[in-house]
Formats: structure tokens, sequence, C-alpha cells
């Protein structure tokens, strides 16, 4: 990897991201366009998501990166691009844009699984902890997001056995579900944190489904749960039935929101050591948006210190849909010798893992 | 499998379920008669079953793979008897965003889509499909009304009782 200088595009869901890592390990610049932080005030809908956006935002992404940079074309070695798992439209957008690059600049192009840079952004350099060394496998990852929810295992370089997932929601999506009942604004996730902190009492308390004998998911049952809960605490509120405009006093949403997130929390931590310990985990790599959740690290890591086992999760904006992780995973794909051709075609549904 | 003119009428149905395992047979039994081109429109609230159907639908058409919500990716697509394209349009406001997510696709023609929130499309929801709405009704229970716009559709209606 030494010597390598990856630039990396990254179009596969909301975010346009264009990185420029070197290493596969030291960013030099990474730009994200975020349709979610765009949209936001809209109260929680994407109005254009994926393809078109991506269009629009791809070229100005690509100029900020290089004005970041401080570096020129001729020092880049490859051209890196997730070509899935996403939705086709959008992927094909960043794949296109980056063999157009590598063609026009004679580069190598090389095409990165998303769910892999999810895990490799946890091998980027952390700007607020610059002597944090790289993880040692075998390394178990838990990646939680919007989209995904997935326990892994990483025994050598380049090699990710799947353990298990989401069997329905993601654990971002039930942020986001159960935040939307609560009343709580877009985007769930940070929303339900806040509300969850307020809390006092710490009673409320959702059902967990552990899914035994697996490394497997289940987050739709807390949508009913909710749904319950809400319906019980505006009864309780004396809030008519038939009125549906009343919000729930605020103190009553912060332990509601404290007991789903506690739910989510044990779950995801629990299963996530017991796998660890299982497969004999030198670290332990948190990734994806959920990562973002301060109860989640503050569970995870405590529950690894006591077991001895590292603990590593990337920057809150590595966490995140991100280019730089494109660069991270694509400079070892780069490096192992790896390379695309000019038919390199998007893969929808492309799992972790497989070749 | 039913001959493709089905009579029209009568062209709604109503099948109540107790629990997800019901409701995940109910989309089993109907993926037993589905065709390429075909369009399930499923309409209901946060936590009515959406997806538990397009579960038991998946496991229906033979998809080994797990059928999750793709509310966050927006479709998922899967291989299965002929292939499944679940569309959920949860984070879109309408047929503009949907349209330009690329999730209306000319290789949907080649399988069955499935399409969660799919109301939200308005005018650009298919003519011809199959309507499911889902009904909370309590914890557990849920009202599924089956209605086929057009005769095709109708041969859901014979096996989802």
């Amino acid at each position: 990897m030494s010597g390598s200088l990856v630039l990396a595009v990254e179009s596969s869901c909301d975010e346009t991201g264009v990185a420029l890592v070197a290493d596969g390990r030291r960013i030099l610049a990474s730009v994200v366009a975020s349709q979610v932080a765009l949209h936001a005030p809209t109260g929680g809908i994407v109005p254009e998501v994926a393809a078109r956006a991506h269009l629009r935002w791809i070229v100005p992404t690509l100029a900020e990166a290089w004005s970041d940079a401080g570096v020129s074309w001729s020092d880049v070695d490859a051209v890196a691009v997730t070509s899935g798992p996403g939705l086709a439209g959008s992927l094909l957008v960043g794949i296109n844009f980056a063999k157009a690059l590598a063609y026009v600049h004679e580069l190598p192009l090389v095409g990165v699984n998303h769910l892999e840079g999810h895990l490799y952004a946890a091998w980027l350099e952390d700007a607020t902890d610059p002597a944090r060394e790289e993880p040692e496998l075998p390394a178990l990852a838990l990646i939680v997001s919007g989209g995904h929810t997935f326990l892994s295992v990483t025994r050598r370089g380049l090699r990710h056995e799947h353990l298990g997932g989401t069997v329905d929601d993601a654990a971002g999506e039930a942020f986001d579900k159960v935040g939307r009942l609560l009343g709580l604004p877009y985007p769930g996730g940070p929303a339900i944190a806040r509300a969850a902190e307020s809390a006092v009492r710490h009673e409320v308390r959702f059902p967990r489904a552990w899914l035994p004998g697996t490394d497997d998911f289940s987050f739709s049952g807390l949508k009913t749960a909710a749904l319950r809960v809400v319906a019980e605490a505006r009864t309780v509120a004396g809030i008519d039935l038939a009125d549906r405009e009343t919000p729930l006093p605020g103190p009553v949403v912060a332990e509601l929101a404290w007991g789903f997130q506690d739910a989510v929390v044990d779950v995801l931590a629990t299963k996530t050591i017991r796998a660890a310990e299982r497969v004999g985990a030198a670290t332990i790599v948190l990734g994806g948006g959920v990562a973002a959740n301060t109860a989640l690290r503050a569970r995870l890591a405590g529950e690894a210190e006591a077991l001895g086992i590292p603990f590593v999760v990337p920057a809150p904006d590595l966490c995140t849909d991100n280019g730089a992780m494109i660069g991270a995973a694509g400079a070892r794909r780069f490096t192992a010798g790896e390379r695309a051709g000019l038919d390199l075609d998007a893969r929808p549904t492309w799992p972790l893992g497989a070749p | 499998m039913y001959p493709r003119d089905v009579p029209a009428a009568p062209d709604d149905l109503v099948v109540e379920t107790h629990d997800s395992s019901e409701t995940r047979a109910l989309g089993a039994r109907l993926a037993t008669v589905a065709r390429p081109g075909d369009v399930l429109a499923l309409h209901g609230d946060l936590g009515a079953g959406k997806t538990e159907l397009a579960k038991g639908f998946g496991r229906g058409l033979g998809v080994t793979d797990t059928v999750a919500s793709p509310s966050f990716i927006l479709m998922a697509e899967h291989a299965g008897r002929v292939p499944f394209f679940h569309i959920d349009l949860y984070r879109l406001d309408g047929a503009d965003a949907a349209v330009g997510a690329g999730l209306l696709d000319e290789r949907e023609s080649e399988g069955v889509t499935l399409i969660e929130w799919a109301e939200r499309l308005g005018d650009e929801l298919p003519a011809a499909r199959l309507d499911v709405t889902i009904d909370v009704v309590d914890d557990t229970d849920r009202r599924i009304r089956l209605h086929a716009t057009d005769a095709d559709h109708g041969r859901y209606l014979r096996v989802a009782r």
C-alpha cells in the first residue's frame, strides 16, 4: 500500500463523495455532498435522491477535493469507485465518472464494495487521534446505518465473512421510524439520542429480539412496540383519542426515546461482544452512520475494554457514507493487483465477502 | 396456474391475519401466481406489516437471501422463480423523486415488482396492479384488503383465501 495515492468516488446512496487517500490510510481530501443535509429542513423527505442529484454534485465535489488535496493527477496511482451494493442508477453515475477519469488520465480502475469501504474506514488515520494504530486482525465489525446492519469478521486482509445481519429493518431505519412515531424531527437518530439524554426515570422497556443462535438482528417489532407505548402514553397524558395534533409532553417523549434506544443498543452491543468472543477478535470495529450514537459507542467501548479487546470507531464523518472509506478499501484492492476494465458494471446486490 | 383471461369481478377480497407469520403466509400464497410484469402496490401505516408480507412473497418466489426493508436503500433486487424487485418509497415524497432515483426501470418488466408506500407514486403508479392495503386492528391482528385493478391481477385473489 505504501506509496499509493488513490482517487475514490462514492455514489451508492444519498451521498456523493470524492476523496484522495494516500497509502490506504492518510486522507489528503474528502468531500461529501449530502442530500440528507441539504433536505433535512423539509421534514425528513429527500425530494430528489440518488441518480439525478449525484449527477449534479459529482463534478463540484471532485473540484473541491482537488483544491483541498494539494496534489496533481500525475501523483495519482489509481481510481477507485463503489460498484455495489446500492441503487443501480446511482452507482452508475459514480462508475461512469470514475471510468472517464481513469481513461482520460490513463490510470487503473478498481471497483470497491461499499460495505467493505465501511469496514476499512476504521483503518483511516484519525485526525483527532493521530497515534492510533491500524486495527489488528482478526477484526470483528459491526456496521450499522440506515440501510445496513450486519456483523462480519475479517481474519486476513480483504477476506471478510458475513456473520449475520438484520432480517427486517436496519438499526438506523428503526431510529428514524420510531423517531417519527414519537413525533421527533428528522433525522430520527440524533433526535432520539438527544431526547433520551434528558430522560431521568429510565423505566420504559422495549422488547428485545435476540434471535438466539444467530448473529442476526430484528428491529421491526420495535415499531409495533412504539405504536403501543405511544398510544398508552397519550391516554395517560389525558389526550383524547380523536386528537392527533397535541404532541406528547417532552419528558414523556424523553423516557420513551430512552427506552427505545436502550433496547437497540443492548441488542447491538450484546450480540457484537458475543460474536467477538466467539471468533477470538483482536479488535472490535464499529462503523456506519449509527456509530455516531454516543450510547452505542460508550456501551461497546466499555464492554470491549472489560474484555481487553481494542475498540475502534472512525470519526463521525467517516462513519457515514464518504469517498475516503472507498479509497481505504480501494488502495488495498489496488495493491493486491485488482483491476477493473472499462466494462465495470453496477452490482446492486453485491454482498460483503463475495468475489 | 390460472389462465390470463381471468374474469374481472369480483375484484375485492379481505383477509384477516392474526400474527406476522400469517401475514407472511399470505405473501407466500400470493407469490405462487406471480408472473413477470406484475405489480403489487402495498399500502399501510408504519408497523402495519408491509415488509412482513414482502418477506413471505419473496419466500413464495423461492428467494433464498434475506428480504429486509429497503426503506433506506429504496430498492432491493432478489433472484427467485421470477426476478423480484422490492421497492420502498418511505423516504420519498412523490413520483418525481422515484423517477429521479431510477426506481421505475425497464428491467422490472422481466420480474414482479412489489412497492411499499405505493400511493406516493401518484399518477406514476402502474394502472394494472394488485393493491394490498393493510389496516392495523390491534397489536397482532391485521385486516388486509386485496383489490385487483385489472382482470389479469385478479388471479391473486384466487390464491389469497
